[in-house]
Order: structure tokens, then sequence, then C-alpha cells
């Protein structure tokens, strides 16, 4: 998978399996907190991290009332534009000879590459699509974030890394080889799915998220 | 002596004062396993509007030491600094000063 940044469309990644765009379609899923109390509290959390008086039961309380639901609406909102996102994932008419995983290409931005494409071919494609084709482990796809939803798929791949990493109790370590070590049937695919997460949101860091 | 020139002693009042009405509010952000570092940089820099280099010396303070107090003012100030930290889904709190 390649992930370019072209001014007219926004992030374009290209080439992706349809493994991986089953990941990207989980990402509600994963990002829902419901049987995990401590995914719950993670993903929602108090303003005090240990209440001591009566101000602070008061102030998480007013937290409760009027804050939450302004982040509950938010991160609703993310997800949904993900979801809007990924429902428009074209399906390419060839598998990309790109397919070697790698996250996002280091080089220069390459604005022209697409310059007089026509965007009209992917719908060609719909009416001769064949549905082995389409769910073809070869078959790849290309999907388009625009520049204004970069903030809400970095946002709904973090909600859904957090629910995972409490639900599922990753280890803490930052070594790769020892993590994996440490897994188990039970959560090494929840950790597998959640480290590709991290390596889009690195992506979506390096290439279209800025301070303002 | 002249009543009205007589010299009262004050009543002893004893007063609770909370002092730590004064005290200001800091806002913490605390390590997790799921931020990446540059992005919790960029969200430092971003809510309250720090150079690069004073952000990046913190989010190393929140990596290495575990936290690291980003900010203290007023109580109003701090909620909305940790409701948009929270946005983010940054580890923070609030807390009086101690």
């Amino acid at each position: 998978m390649k992930m370019r940044r072209i001014i007219s469309k926004g992030l374009v990644l290209s080439g992706m399996p349809a493994a991986q765009l089953r990941m990207l379609e989980q990402v509600a899923l994963h990002a829902d907190p419901s049987g995990s109390p401590a995914a719950s509290e993670r993903l929602y959390q108090s303003p005090v991290k240990q209440p001591q008086n009566v101000t602070d039961e008061e102030l998480v309380d007013d937290w409760q009332e009027f804050v939450m639901p302004d982040l509950r609406h938010e991160f609703t909102r993310q997800l949904d534009c993900v979801a809007n996102d990924l429902s428009q994932a074209q399906r390419e008419s060839t598998p990309s000879p790109l397919h070697d995983d790698s996250p996002h290409d280091d080089s220069p931005h390459d604005d022209s590459l697409r310059e007089g494409e026509d965007e009209d071919d992917g719908e060609s494609e719909e009416e001769f699509e064949d549905e082995d084709a389409a769910t073809s482990p070869a078959a790849t796809y290309e999907l388009i974030i625009p520049f204004d939803h970069i903030e809400s798929w970095y946002g709904a791949l973090n909600q859904a890394r957090l629910v995972m990493q409490e639900r599922y109790e990753f280890p803490e370590t930052e070594n790769l080889e020892a993590m994996v070590a440490l897994l188990t049937s039970k959560n090494l695919k929840p950790y597998l799915t959640s480290r590709f997460y991290m390596e889009i949101q690195g992506a979506l860091l390096d290439l279209g998220m800025d301070v303002a | 002596m002249h009543a009205a020139t007589k010299t009262r002693e004050r009543p002893s009042v004893e007063t609770d004062v909370d002092d730590s009405l004064d005290r200001p509010w800091t806002v913490t952000v605390y390590n997790d396993p799921i931020n990446l570092m540059g992005y919790v940089t960029l969200i430092i820099m971003r809510v309250f509007g720090y150079a690069r280099e004073k952000a990046e010396k913190m989010m190393l303070d929140v990596h290495q030491k575990g936290k690291c107090i980003v900010w203290s003012g007023t109580r109003e100030k701090a909620e909305l600094y940790v409701q948009q930290l929270h946005g983010y889904h940054l580890n923070a709190a609030m807390a009086r000063d101690n």
C-alpha cells in the first residue's frame, strides 16, 4: 500500500489489499467500548484523577452532564466520517505493483502524478466487476481521505486503539519482538490490527496534520 | 474614662479561610501507550500555543517521567484545556496546585 498527498484530492491510499480495507472497515467496531468499563473510562475520562473533595466531585458531575455529551458527539462524528470515506473506496483495475505493506512513501509530494487522470475509470470498472475478483486476495483498492477529514481519521483510529488497548490489555513494551512473544492467541490479531492503525496514524501525522 | 473612649478588645472570631481558592489549577498530561510522540507534541502546541521546542520538551517529560504539568491558571481555563485534550484523546487531568 502506498499513501500519497495529492493537492486536488487529499491523501490517497492506493494498492490497498482487501484485508487492509476490511481492517479499516472495523474501526468503528473496535472503537466501541461496550462491555469494557476500563475502555469507557479511558475514552471518556474524568477531569480529575482522584476527586478529593466536594469541589472535585461537583466538577466531575458537571463534566458528565455538560462535557461528555459533546465528546460523544464528536467521537461519533469522527467514526461516521471514516465510514463514509470507506464506502467510497474504489477497487483498482489492476493490482498495484507497490504491494509492499509500507504505510506511506516518504518521497517528495507527487501532486503531478494524477494530473489529467480520468476519475470515471473506477465507475466504468464497476460495471464489469467480477465478484470473485473483488474479493480475491489480489484485489487492491484506492481510498481517498480528503484533507479536511484527516483529523477525523486520526481521531477514529485513536479511539479504536485506545479501546483495544484496554480491552485486550496489550503488554506495555515498545520492543515489537518482545511484544509478539508476550501476546496470546486471544490478543495477537487485535494487536496486529492496532499496529496497522498506528502505522496509518503515523502517515497521517507526517503527511497531513499541522499545528493550526 | 469615658466609656466611648475606652479601648475595647476586639472579639476573637475564628475564621476558616480556605486558601486553596487562591491556589491555581494545573493541567497534567499523563503517559499512555497509544498516543504517538509527534501527536502529543502537535496537540500541546495546538491547545496551548507553545513553540515546538517547549512542546517537545513537555512531551518528552510525559514519555520519560510519566507525566508533565503543561499549564497552570484559573479553573475555568483549566476545564477548557482539559476538555480539548480529552477531545484529542490525550490522557489528561486537572488538579488544584499543591
